[in-house]
């Protein structure tokens, strides 16, 4: 048990955990209106398009197959039993981390080369996103590198994890994991740890009521085909549809 | 000031007291040691450590057991020459603070050699090649596969362990690579491994599910049989190639989606068509 060990291993997922709750809460609390993504779509869908969907269809994706291999790691390894359904798990997991990687360098490069964007951007932005690109590109250096992830993930990880939450740290198999896979887990707890200070809190106000809010039905009270092309001057009235 | 300084001090030594706590030195030897080492029952993957204490000194012998490597590294001649002994086979780091070594040290030199001990296993009693059939091999590389759970439910092999066989999925390559462990530490070693490990990783998959006997011996017979048949073949399995051909080809599938959706994504501002 070297401090390294000790400082990376216990002391900084504490650090985090208290960070993330204590952090939420406040701001939450403190300027609830700024707790989301601060939306930067503005006319540009098409750019966006690439970006932010690849990303944050890969990233749920991802971060739900950590969850559920956190929670319940021996169905993992009851699924992994045969090596067909292995082999569909790793491939589907590493083409999840190749799509959030390509959407994220996506955004990533949108968000440093548009002026208008830069002039909202921060610096924790910029900062949470090259982390971001990193601990992803870790993680399939990890997952191509070290077979079988989701396997030893349940049977290496999933008890220090449990150890952690459970507050009697066991860090014996961590310590011994090759130094990549230990980087992409630190990596994962300073993430863990900004959240708080980053629009990533965007995560925890998802508006799920949307689900089963009733529908709005939207009536346009004009008759489309008077309203002109944008190219000729309006003659009948100054169209207001919005 | 002082009451609040004593208070702090007394609330530490209780939260630390676990982790400064000494482990008895048998509990220790059998945890860490017997994968590797005997006292009196001759080499393992390691030396005999039978009167260790009086072949060399207590305070060489901690720090080896700490960082063999780094003691190695630093030039030590005596090391590298029990490094160079033993094939070459790293000993594993342990996380063992110096009175716990020294315990340990105190129950090896009170269980030094008693010549009149019956109990030892000799290698034909753990490891027989004669004695195998296809039968073991098959169930012991099903074991090993995961095809066929482990009795105690314990993580099969190839989770992090590679065995390079045709017709056989390429295993794990977090750990060792198992293809021709015989040759690397013996039946005896393989065997002091399985049923008792030494790596924290394997101890979490292990340790409170550890093998049957009869597992033991399957697991034995198919590395065996791993060993002998790249003894005279190579095999070299292209594992890597076809899980890169295979994560390209689902990649496509993906941006394929993400082209078919795109066509019901809203292009333009309400007010904004063409005519």
């Amino acid at each position: 048990m070297t401090p390294f060990n000790v400082i990376f291993f216990i002391a900084l997922p504490y650090a985090a955990l208290l960070m993330f709750f204590v952090g939420t809460i406040y701001r939450y609390k403190a300027t609830k209106f700024k707790f989301s993504s601060l939306s930067s779509q503005f006319l540009e869908t098409r750019k966006l398009y690439w970006g932010s969907v690849p990303f944050h269809w890969g990233i749920l994706f991802l971060f739900f197959g950590h969850l559920i291999a956190f929670l319940f790691p021996s169905s993992i390894l009851a699924w992994n039993q045969q090596p067909v359904r292995l082999i569909i798990l790793e491939v589907s997991a590493f083409v999840g981390g190749v799509v959030t990687l390509l959407g994220l360098i996506n955004l990533f490069y949108r968000r440093l080369t548009d002026a208008r964007l830069r002039k909202v951007t921060s610096l924790i932005d910029i900062l949470l996103e090259a982390l971001l690109i990193t601990e992803i590109f870790l993680g399939l250096w990890v997952a191509f590198g070290y077979r079988w992830g989701s396997s030893w993930f349940a049977t290496v990880l999933s008890p220090y994890l449990k150890s952690i939450f459970t507050f009697s740290p066991n860090i014996d198999a961590v310590v011994m994991l090759p130094f990549i896979i230990q980087l992409h887990i630190i990596l994962a707890f300073v993430i863990f740890l900004i959240i708080p200070f980053t629009r990533l809190v965007h995560v925890l106000v998802y508006p799920l009521s949307y689900l089963w809010r009733p529908y709005q039905k939207v009536i346009w009270n004009w008759d489309r085909k008077q309203i002109r092309s944008t190219q000729t001057k309006w003659t009948i009235h100054k169209p207001r549809n919005n | 000031m002082k009451r609040k300084i004593l208070l702090l001090t007394v609330i530490n030594i209780i939260v630390f007291s676990p982790l400064i706590a000494q482990g008895g030195g048998e509990k220790i030897f059998f945890e860490k040691c017997t994968a590797c080492h005997t006292i009196g029952e001759g080499k393992r993957v390691g030396p005999d450590l039978a009167n260790v204490h009086q072949r060399r000194e207590q305070n060489w012998i901690v720090k080896f057991i700490q960082s063999s490597q780094s003691l190695i590294k630093s030039g030590d001649s005596l090391a590298a020459a029990v490094f160079e002994e033993n094939n070459k086979v790293i000993m594993p780091d342990q996380p063992l603070n110096e009175s716990e070594i020294k315990s340990v040290i105190e129950y090896i030199s009170t269980n030094s050699p008693d010549p009149n001990n019956p109990n030892i296993r000799t290698p034909k009693q753990i490891f027989d090649p004669t004695a195998i059939t296809q039968a073991d091999i098959d169930r012991g590389k099903k074991l090993f596969e995961g095809t066929v759970k482990f009795e105690n439910g314990g993580a099969p092999c190839i989770v992090c362990h590679n065995v390079q066989l045709p017709g056989m999925l390429t295993g794990g390559t977090l750990a060792k690579d198992l293809t021709v462990s015989f040759t690397r530490l013996s039946p005896a070693g393989v065997d002091g491994i399985i049923r008792n490990p030494p790596f924290p990783a394997m101890v979490n998959s292990f340790a409170n599910k550890p093998l049957a006997d009869q597992e033991v011996k399957d697991l034995l017979a198919f590395l065996y049989y791993s060993d002998d048949w790249n003894l005279y073949q190579n095999f070299s399995g292209n594992g890597n190639i076809i899980f890169l051909a295979v994560s390209i080809f689902g990649l496509n599938i993906v941006f394929l989606f993400f082209l078919w959706r795109w066509r019901k994504v809203k292009k333009h501002s309400v007010n904004f068509f063409r005519i």
